[in-house]
């Protein structure tokens, strides 16, 4: 289901459908994907295109669970798509547009540079994904904002996303990929060291703010709660 | 349990800190209604904040609790000139004093601003006028959500006369305004606009005037017709997010130090003329001394 593609010292890698639609098999997949990237020596970034996460016509309340179970430690553990993502040794650029949400909004969120079509809207994902990281959303986007967005249900659209900070261009959908490769061309002439170096040192940072902890235990939240759009199998850790 | 305060202060509060709770919507209403005094929170009043909140918290079938204050303004802040039940009046507390004072009845773990940061279930600050001092960084900016009418004017107005404490102090309102914004408008005692602090990310909806209450009455009830499970979930996720980012943490205050225990002649002279001709007199005299604007 995904398709990568090498550009000069930039991989990208296109995310056509669900994330969840290929479950399990799926996710690891991805995750496979980037992190054979981060030891690549000829790479410096990774972009991440996601397309609309859900079909237009699907709300929040009606989110399909008829995707395969996937597991928390392939999401949410510490080898799982998500701290692969906020933890990465190599900036990782998402692309997104259309409805966001689930775990695309959360990729979104945990990716070093957000790019977006201006038809996008981030729908909080902490209802319906439960291993959700809100000191990202809250270190991101500012406390008050994380709090509202995640309570009040309303969707973030793109503009209102540029002035909170979830993303830091938004581009006209027929431009979208130029401007992304655009911003991943200017990564590519920082020497590879400094990247890495530098990563290393925000994820540090990261860590002292709280974000590994909350990835460790928000996913006993999740656990602890029934809900059917809980992306959980029995006993995983 | 001793409850500090005079007879009449304890009396007086259960008329002025008033609650509503309608089933139907899940909406709890906790109403501030001393209007005379801009809502002044006297020491009663603060514990009855805390009792009702626990109540609340008990009531299955409260979802939602939104503060709201009754007269011109949200609420002042803290009660300065109140008698409630220290020994004596000194020119100098004690330690002991100060650190009751603050610890069990207003910025520490036992007071009303832990209750509403550590409460299950969703709150919501209703703005209008001014939300100044304790009522800023105790109360409003311990709720969940906060909702300003345009007109209304937020922060640590007391700064101007005892330190910026609270307002730079907070670890909470750190994370909500960012390093740069508490320490701008704590230094400076800066009277927020709604949008102002909306930009910085205080206030998360402004309305016109004349609109608030029928605003905040429509996100209570939108927000209370979801499921309780839901909504405690979600709580729990926050606070369980803010003990990681210590945004819920008392405050720490230097107000401690200045406030109680030793005075510059300013501040020396500012809570003379409190305690000679009232909290307005006071006000005054600074305005006449230093040409405050507001």
């Amino acid at each position: 289901m995904i398709e990568k593609n090498v550009a000069g010292s930039v991989a990208w890698i296109d995310i056509p459908g669900p994330l969840q639609a290929d479950g399990e098999r799926g996710i690891r997949s991805l995750t496979d994907e980037i992190r054979d990237c981060m030891v690549d020596d000829d790479l410096k970034a990774v972009v991440l295109v996601l397309a609309d996460s859900v079909p237009e016509t699907a709300r929040r309340d009606t989110m399909p669970n008829d995707f395969p179970p996937v597991t928390l430690r392939s999401l949410a553990g510490p080898t799982g798509l998500y701290e692969v993502v906020a933890y990465s040794s190599k900036p990782v650029i998402t692309q997104v547009q259309g409805t966001c949400q689930g775990i695309a909004c959360l990729l979104a969120l945990y990716s070093d540079i957000t790019v977006a079509g201006d038809d996008v809207t981030f729908h909080s994902p902490f209802s319906h994904v439960a291993d959700s990281n809100f000191v990202m959303a809250s270190l991101t986007l500012r406390h008050n904002r994380a709090k509202w967005w995640l309570l009040s249900g309303d969707p973030i659209d793109a503009r209102t996303a540029v002035r909170f900070g979830l993303v830091q261009s938004v581009a006209e959908l027929a431009d979208l990929r130029n401007r992304t490769a655009e911003i991943a061309a200017r990564i590519g002439r920082v020497p590879s060291d400094a990247l890495t170096i530098s990563k290393m040192n925000i994820n540090a940072c990261l860590d002292a703010l709280g974000v590994g902890q909350d990835f460790d235990t928000s996913g006993l939240l999740g656990a602890a709660r029934e809900h059917p759009h809980h992306l959980a199998s029995k006993g995983a850790t | 349990m001793r409850r500090f305060g005079s007879n009449e202060a304890k009396q007086a509060a259960t008329t002025q800190v008033l609650c509503d709770v309608d089933h139907s919507s899940h909406v709890a209403y906790i109403t501030l209604n001393r209007p005379d005094k801009r809502n002044a929170l006297s020491v009663p009043m603060r514990y009855r904040m805390t009792d009702l909140l626990h109540e609340l918290e008990d009531d299955p079938e409260v979802r939602v609790i939104v503060f709201r204050g009754t007269g011109p303004s949200f609420s002042s802040g803290a009660e300065i000139n109140e008698d409630w039940g220290q020994r004596g009046k000194h020119k100098r507390f004690t330690v002991e004093q100060a650190y009751l004072y603050s610890a069990e009845m207003t910025w520490g773990r036992g007071g009303f601003g832990q209750a509403i940061a550590r409460c299950p279930k969703v709150t919501i600050a209703q703005l209008h006028g001014y939300c100044a001092a304790a009522s800023y960084f105790l109360l409003a900016s311990r709720c969940d959500l906060l909702v300003a009418e345009s007109g209304a004017r937020i922060g640590a107005l007391e700064a101007r006369f005892m330190g910026p404490a609270a307002a730079t102090a907070s670890l909470h309102l750190v994370r909500i305004l960012g390093t740069k914004g508490a320490n701008f408008t704590g230094y400076t005692g800066e009277a927020m606009t709604a949008a102002r602090a909306n930009n910085l990310g205080l206030i998360q909806k402004v309305v016109p005037e004349g609109e608030l209450e029928a605003a905040v009455d429509r996100l209570a009830r939108d927000i209370g017709a979801r499921s309780t499970g839901e909504l405690l979930f979600l709580k729990a996720r926050i606070r369980f997010g803010e003990s990681i980012l210590h945004a819920n943490v008392p405050v720490v205050t230097g107000l401690l130090m200045s406030h109680f225990l030793r005075r510059e002649s300013d501040e020396h002279d500012f809570f003379s003329t409190v305690q000679r001709g009232g909290v307005k007199e006071a006000l005054m005299e600074e305005r006449r001394r230093h040409g405050a604007d507001e």
